[in-house]
């Protein structure tokens, strides 16, 4: 059954979208992440234009945390005064990011502009990961399965942040440490939202919890706290400049979202911790090397249609 | 499941069905209204199209609605085509009459209004592919297809394709470009237009069909199907009958298809475009609202 999507302006099997959606929820069950940075990929792998895809997953991302984020304040493990310094970086990278996104429309190299952020963040993130799991499984080989902890150096990056001004205490997380950090971060991620469609608890997360020591539980109810009100504040900008959000897309990968991720978390009992990891960086890798090969290769048609540019 | 839910159906998830339930029928009922459709049956049709070509056929309100010529006469299966949830491109049956049966090939142009394309013209840059190059290219028709008798070039002579505009060749011959960012070079013009036609043809905008697409019988009667794309967008489609004898202009006739956005398609992209700000708050508010009321349903789910 196809369904015609306005927005997008193409006509769609509504199967194949709540697939996809599906398939994203399901993976996001197993490796318990946003999985936004696989479904805006995958979107533009089936010829949803890439600013449509970015913005539209977006909107689904506010749907799709909105439970999660509500659950965990609900719990008490949103530190409010770090989300609301996180969440301003968020608004104000979402709203920067989302102009940088129109300006390169009109130059015509935002698909270009995405591919290549996409190929470096997914680079750094699943080659991160890919090493580190790589290495959590070597040594548990060597010492038999005694469940050593993986080590955690100091990171460097911590030191440089406890010698930055405006010294905060976050009493929620029992941490010490300067403003400027989650409000950068908050931007960074934020700007990323505006321009892949990620939530960006895959950068989030482990900076909290690596960088300044927040409690994982914590960490991960602020994130969603961030995620919610920053995905919902790119919706509304790209909505605004670009045009692009288009709701019924979202709802439909929604749909296949939530369905997805219930076999995903009973599915991801199957595997241990490093095993799911690995198998997450292999496939952060392999999407990777598809969008860096969509950069290098020889396009079949160098011609396209210029959308969103003023005047269209 | 969460375990110390008792059973799977608890009140609240019955709500929640129930509202989810509401949510599914109000999109059916949406697109059963949303699809309504002219049908006329092919037979009856061609039974009109025959009666009103033996009678009078130029002032027979059967016939086209442009001006007709040479006692061609047309109709079709349908003048209007909605765009609507479930739009997948529509195919239109044309029925029609030569009059005097002096014609010996049909050609039929179905075209949409001349418009601007803006084109991103990719090129190499270091590694890699990205945007050296814009274009506007004027007077491109959104649509351009020709439903033929037989090989356009068997039927009629070069001249007589650029007088009526038959053919891709004529079209082209139409366009003009103008380089809006880089500079343009001559090797350019086949890129462009290479290009753009490549597109058009992807999208099945623009097609050929001179495979005796059109159907003549006994020489009197003809019909063909015109196959509106899924990327047919809204607007007027002309649709031109030219009949030829020898390769010499005899009859005309005119026929119009509208393609309108109808249901709540229409709203949408007219909300979105209108009233972003809006469009906005809503797409907010909904994802919230369809977010809290899934992770109601699946106490569990609702991963981020």
């Amino acid at each position: 059954m196809n369904i015609y999507l306005p927005i997008a302006d193409l006509s769609i099997n509504l199967f194949l979208v709540i697939g996809i959606g599906a398939l994203v929820g399901f993976l996001s069950g197993i490796f318990g992440v946003g999985g936004g940075f696989l479904l805006t990929p995958i979107m533009m792998m089936i010829g949803i234009p890439p600013p449509v895809a970015a913005a539209s997953d977006s909107n689904q991302i506010v749907a799709s945390s909105a439970s999660g984020a509500f659950g965990h304040w609900r719990l008490g493990n949103v530190d409010m005064k770090m989300g609301l310094i996180v969440l301003a970086g968020g608004v104000s990278g979402g709203t920067v990011g989302v102009q940088v996104v129109y300006y390169l429309r009109q130059l015509g190299n935002f698909e270009f502009a995405m591919k290549l952020l996409y190929v470096l963040v997914l680079g750094l993130v699943g080659g991160a990961m890919f090493l580190e799991s790589l290495n959590t499984i070597r040594k548990s080989r060597k010492q038999d399965d005694t469940g050593a902890m993986p080590e955690m150096s100091e990171p460097k990056l911590s030191k440089f942040f406890a010698k930055l001004p405006l010294q905060m205490n976050f009493t929620k997380s029992q941490i010490k440490v300067s403003a400027i950090f989650p409000f950068a971060i908050g931007f960074a991620v934020g700007f990323l939202a505006a321009m892949l469609g990620v939530g960006g608890g895959f950068i989030m997360v482990p900076a909290m919890i690596y960088i300044i020591g927040m409690p994982t539980i914590t960490a991960i109810g602020t994130d969603l706290f961030q995620i919610v009100l920053t995905s919902a504040n790119v919706t509304f900008m790209q909505a605004m400049t670009n045009h692009t959000v288009d709701v019924m897309l979202a709802l439909s990968l929604l749909i296949g979202s939530t369905l997805g991720a219930q076999f995903g978390v009973r599915a991801s009992k199957l595997f241990r911790g490093e095993q799911i990891r690995i198998l997450l960086s292999t496939l952060v890798l392999g999407m990777m090397i598809k969008l860096l090969l969509d950069l290098v290769v020889e396009p079949d048609n160098v011609i396209s249609f210029a959308k969103g540019v003023v005047g269209h | 499941m969460n375990g110390r839910q008792n059973h799977w159906l608890s009140r609240r998830r019955a709500i929640a069905l129930a509202m989810l339930g509401l949510l599914i029928t109000g999109v059916v009922v949406m697109r059963a209204q949303a699809t309504t459709s002219i049908t006329l049956k092919p037979r009856q049709l061609a039974a009109a199209c025959v009666a009103a070509a033996s009678t009078q056929p130029t002032t027979s309100p059967a016939a086209g609605e442009g001006p007709a010529l040479g006692g061609v006469v047309t109709d079709s299966s349908k003048s209007t085509i909605d765009i609507g949830l479930t739009y997948d491109g529509e195919q239109v049956e044309f029925f029609g009459a030569l009059g005097d049966g002096e014609a010996d090939a049909v050609i039929v142009k179905i075209t949409s209004p001349a418009e601007d394309a803006k084109l991103n013209q990719k090129g190499r840059v270091g590694p890699f592919w990205m945007s050296v190059k814009q274009h506007t290219v004027h007077n491109v028709p959104f649509m351009y297809h020709i439903n033929a008798s037989d090989k356009i070039d068997a039927i009629v002579s070069p001249d007589v394709r650029r007088k009526y505009g038959i053919g891709l060749e004529a079209v082209r011959a139409g366009m003009k470009i103008e380089t809006t960012k880089g500079t343009f070079e001559p090797e350019d013009e086949e890129v462009v237009f290479g290009g753009l036609r490549r597109l058009k043809e992807n999208q099945g905008l623009y097609q050929i069909n001179d495979d005796k697409r059109v159907a003549i019988k006994q020489g009197r009667l003809f019909r063909h199907t015109v196959d509106f794309p899924s990327a047919a967008k809204e607007g007027d489609y002309l649709v031109e009958t030219l009949a030829f004898k020898q390769g010499r202009l005899v009859g005309k006739a005119t026929d119009h298809v509208q393609l309108r956005k109808v249901g709540l398609e229409s709203k949408v992209v007219h909300w979105a475009h209108h009233f972003p700000k809006a469009y906005g708050v809503c797409a907010v508010i909904i994802a919230l609202g369809a977010g809290l009321l899934v992770g109601f349903v699946f106490k569990k789910g609702g991963h981020h």
